[in-house]
């Protein structure tokens, strides 16, 4: 990632986009938008962000206080 | 808080028979028996005192018609390789009971806004521009439950909120915990662990007389790496003091009105990002 994010600083340096028009905010999307984010694969069930209702088992069967289980 | 713990005679009057028992080599197990009746004691103060912390909290939060604070929230998640990941955002909640109620959260790939009026729910999605309203009409508690119970978007945190909080909190709890203190932000808070078939969770209240709670942390103990859900609040105010008390939902200039099912379809709207991707591995 930051090695990626290097490559994409010097590409806006490469292409003479600092210190133009392109303010800091800019860059920062613009080097956001080239870097991909690595990718994680995450199993299910999410955690509960609520405890409401949670009993036995009712997590692991997506029962309650789950987001979009 | 300071625990407290049981008082004990200084003194021990011994009758005869003790004595004699004390000869025959009982000395042992009478001790034994003093311990074990000394921390059988103690554990019993400690859940009275900390379900009386509990109480409190949920009483004095639900007996504020107005109020408003920053938050800041981690969610971690574990990956199909067992590396337990942690997702940061931050918002602000204001709410007027009984049925008004506005939260932001922003993260690295979402940044959305909740509006709940008494009678329509709006959520706002900044970066994408766009709005989805859904009528739902009642109490906070009302857009509570349904929001997690139809639409599987439980609002974080919305457990210490509501007027049930303290039913909620502890239907079905099998273990309670007074830990002391800790100090989250500055502020001395109470510190309480309990526990559930399913999660643990801990929490933690504000000594003095606005016993807010200051970081909430349930832990999914049966789910595989056992991840952490926790929320800190800061900026607590009530009444006059409250922050961003309007509740009218005015759609930014260009927002493009979306469906419900046009919302689930939508990358980075939901609690994770688009570069998480879920399995059913567990």
């Amino acid at each position: 990632m930051t090695i990626m994010k290097k490559h994409a600083t010097a590409l806006i340096l490469a292409l003479g986009l600092v210190g133009t028009a392109l303010t800091p905010s800019w860059s920062s999307a613009v080097i956001n938008a080239l870097v991909t984010p690595a990718q994680a694969r995450v199993g299910r069930p999410l955690t509960p962000v609520s405890v409401a209702g949670v009993g036995r088992r009712t997590v692991r069967r997506c029962a309650v206080g789950i987001y979009d289980c | 808080m300071s625990a407290k713990m049981p008082v004990l005679p200084n003194t021990l009057t011994l009758g005869d028979g003790l004595r004699e028992a004390l000869r025959h080599g009982a000395c042992c197990c009478l001790l034994a028996a003093m311990a074990a009746a000394s921390m059988a004691s103690k554990a019993v103060a400690g859940e009275v005192e900390a379900m009386a912390l509990l109480k409190g909290m949920t009483t004095y939060v639900a007996a504020q018609r107005e109020l408003s604070f920053r938050y800041d929230s981690d969610l971690e998640v574990v990956t199909s390789d067992k590396q337990r990941l942690t997702l940061a955002s931050s918002g602000s909640v204001s709410l007027a009971r009984p049925g008004k109620i506005r939260a932001t959260r922003s993260s690295g790939f979402v940044d959305i806004e909740s509006i709940f009026d008494g009678s329509t729910f709006t959520l706002l999605g900044k970066d994408q521009n766009v709005y989805m309203q859904i009528p739902i009409a009642g109490s906070i508690e009302v857009l509570v439950d349904e929001l997690k119970d139809k639409y599987q978007r439980p609002l974080p945190a919305a457990d210490l909120l509501l007027p049930k909080a303290y039913a909620a909190l502890t239907n079905e709890v099998i273990d309670v915990k007074d830990l002391g203190s800790g100090v989250i932000g500055g502020v001395e808070c109470d510190h309480l662990a309990f526990r559930k078939q399913d999660v643990d969770y801990q929490i933690w209240i504000a000594q003095g007389d606005r016993p807010y709670p200051c970081r909430y942390v349930i832990t999914a103990k049966e789910v595989l790496g056992s991840p952490q859900y926790s929320v800190q609040i800061s900026d607590w105010k009530t009444g006059a003091g409250a922050v961003g008390q309007d509740f009218t939902f005015l759609p930014p200039e260009g927002a493009r009105s979306i469906t419900l099912k046009e919302l689930k379809a939508m990358k980075d709207m939901g609690e994770l990002p688009s570069n998480f991707v879920r399995e059913d591995n567990q």
